[in-house]
């Protein structure tokens, strides 16, 4: 159960803390629009993942706890992903590694997303998506470089973007 | 018997959430082991398999982390001894340098350098520069 409801005030609140409060400025009159088409595809999250789940994640608590790690989840490379893959990203927030990765794009045809995570009770999850705006969640995926091999790991804010 | 210990030096990206980085590149390190977090301001272990750790564990400036719960008790009944030597390694990470506010430093202690822990090394830092260049730094564009 969460402690606060998400809805337009504490969304632009959200956005304001994490350094993602450019958008509000970048949609200048559309902002309380944008604010509630935003607020649903958060609630359309939260009620994906408290199905597969059965526990509802908390969003706003995240802004104050962690700040970084809450800033990761709302820059706008996560907002515009898809729901599926706001709920794999909130897995690898709490500590999911990735397993397994596949991205394949070619123009005129439907992307193919798919991504298959380890949650630290070591089990398997497998995340997929055909919406080719996912691809923009890639660059905040951290790699660990070991040896000459890669291991891509957790999910962090791209400062770049604002 | 004390054990010497030894300590490395890395730079981090400043208002990033370090810890994370760290436990990540800690449970690769000790992968297949059940490793467990403890707070430098609390002396209650959590494993890495509680999802406290990871959205207010690792907010923690100053950190140990175990690669069991065995370890850790080990280091808390007897302290450094032989046999639990590089089980425990402890991490404190700085406020952001007077110098370059866009980055702190990452203290890591641990007992002995041996090449598993130059491996460790390797990949922390590897992965802090991964999250590094997520970060702009115009003057080496």
């Amino acid at each position: 159960m969460t402690a606060r409801t998400l809805d337009r005030a504490t969304v632009r609140a959200a956005l304001e803390k994490t350094g993602s409060g450019w958008l509000l400025s970048y949609w200048g009159q559309d902002a309380d629009k944008q604010l509630d088409k935003l607020v649903a595809q958060l609630k359309d999250f939260a009620q994906e993942y408290r199905r597969r789940f059965k526990e509802t994640p908390d969003l706003l608590e995240l802004v104050d706890v962690n700040p970084a790690k809450a800033a990761a989840f709302f820059q706008l490379d996560t907002l515009m992903a898809s729901r599926t893959m706001k709920v794999m990203i909130w897995r690898l927030l709490l500590g999911s590694e990735i397993a397994e990765l596949e991205f394949r794009y070619k123009a005129d045809e439907p992307a193919s997303f798919r991504i298959r995570l380890v949650t630290p009770y070591g089990e398997e999850e497998t995340y997929q998506s055909n919406d080719a705006s996912d691809f923009r969640i890639l660059r905040h995926i951290g790699i660990t470089g070991i040896g000459g091999q890669s291991t891509l790991q957790g999910y962090y804010a791209f400062k770049g973007s604002n | 018997m004390m054990i010497g210990g030894d300590d490395e030096l890395l730079l981090a990206p400043a208002n990033e959430c370090i810890a994370d980085v760290i436990l990540r590149v800690c449970r690769l390190h000790w992968r297949g082991n059940p490793c467990v977090f403890e707070d430098a301001d609390s002396d209650h272990t959590y494993p890495l398999s509680d999802p406290w750790v990871w959205k207010v564990g690792t907010t923690s400036r100053e950190f140990f982390v175990y690669r069991s719960q065995a370890d850790a008790d080990l280091w808390e009944r007897d302290g450094a001894v032989p046999i639990n030597v590089n089980t425990m390694f402890h991490f404190m990470i700085g406020d952001p340098m007077p110098a370059d506010p866009r980055f702190v430093e990452v203290g890591f202690a641990f007992d002995k350098r041996t090449a598993e822990i130059r491996r460790f090394i390797e990949a922390l830092r590897s992965c802090l520069l991964s999250v590094m260049t997520q970060t702009p730094m115009p003057e080496a564009a």
